[in-house]
């Protein structure tokens, strides 16, 4: 089997996909997802400066969970004193089963944007390549039979696909990421925010091309 | 039910090293009541960036 010109078997997809899903998990320390990294890389100023406070709160571990805990029992005051009395319980339980002094938790700090960069690139040139090493390769205008045959050719074909991605945007926007980023990492690490997003987006793809085969 | 945004949230480590960090934790996020009060919660649901150095209070750890 070519590996390059013929769809892979599901179950090696299904392998080749949670593979990177993991491993860009354990080597970046953030969920993969390619809308969340698009916008990583779309507000890099803001991830430079995020990067930054999370450098010096790593550097400052004691200092900061010094801070944390001061924090932590002035707010304690301020809530109405059923609640209060219920949260100092707790913290008394929790007391009693832990060490006398724990260490701080360490900040992770996030990737550089470039990294992130370096994800989308890889993207087009692995696709790229598999073009290329297939014979495949060549400038399109058109997305295809299918794709015609729904919105016909020409400049009402491309404003149509110019809206689709701008829902596509938006849509990811609100939900909080992607097919990748809910219907595999999310799924696979079993977040409901994931799993009704995913639902959702199989059910109205499956409504919508009903929707579309009956009016065109 | 928990806050939904545990698994994300780069404090919620902090907030299970020791019994008076633990308060964070009980205070805004062991429901989804009490996450509705958290200023990161807050931030994030509305599209806005959250910085790493804010409390569930709005308050932030000066560095």
């Amino acid at each position: 089997m070519n590996l390059l010109t013929q769809y892979w078997p599901w179950w090696l997809g299904a392998l080749a996909l949670s593979f990177v899903a993991v491993g860009y998990f354990y080597s970046l320390g953030i969920p993969c997802g390619v809308s969340g990294v698009f916008g990583r890389v779309a507000g890099w100023r803001e991830e430079l400066e995020a990067r930054s406070t999370e450098m010096s709160m790593a550097r400052n571990a004691a200092q900061v969970q010094e801070q944390m805990m001061a924090e932590a029992l002035a707010a304690l005051q301020e809530l109405p004193e059923e609640e209060r009395k219920q949260v100092e319980a707790e913290m008394r339980a929790a007391q009693a089963q832990e060490a006398a002094s724990a260490p701080a938790a360490t900040t992770v700090v996030r990737p550089h944007p470039a990294a992130h960069l370096a994800f989308l690139a890889s993207i087009a040139v692995g696709g790229l390549l598999a073009a290329l090493s297939s014979g495949q390769w060549g400038l399109l205008t058109d997305m295809g039979a299918t794709y015609s045959s729904f919105f016909g050719s020409g400049p009402s074909a491309w404003l149509i696909l110019f809206v689709g991605g701008m829902c596509v945007g938006v849509g990811t926007q609100m939900a909080g990421g992607c097919t990748l980023g809910h219907g595999i990492t999310g799924n696979s690490s079993l977040q409901i925010g994931s799993f009704t997003a995913t639902a959702a987006f199989f059910a109205t793809a499956v409504v919508a091309s009903f929707i579309f085969k009956a009016l065109l | 039910m928990a806050c939904s945004h545990i698994p994300t949230c780069p404090l919620f480590k902090h907030f299970q090293s020791n019994a008076t960090l633990r308060s964070w934790k009980l205070m805004y996020c062991d429901s989804d009541k009490r996450s509705q009060n958290c200023e990161r919660f807050k931030r994030s649901e509305a599209g806005e960036t959250v910085p790493p150095n804010m409390l569930p209070n709005g308050k932030s750890i000066l560095l």
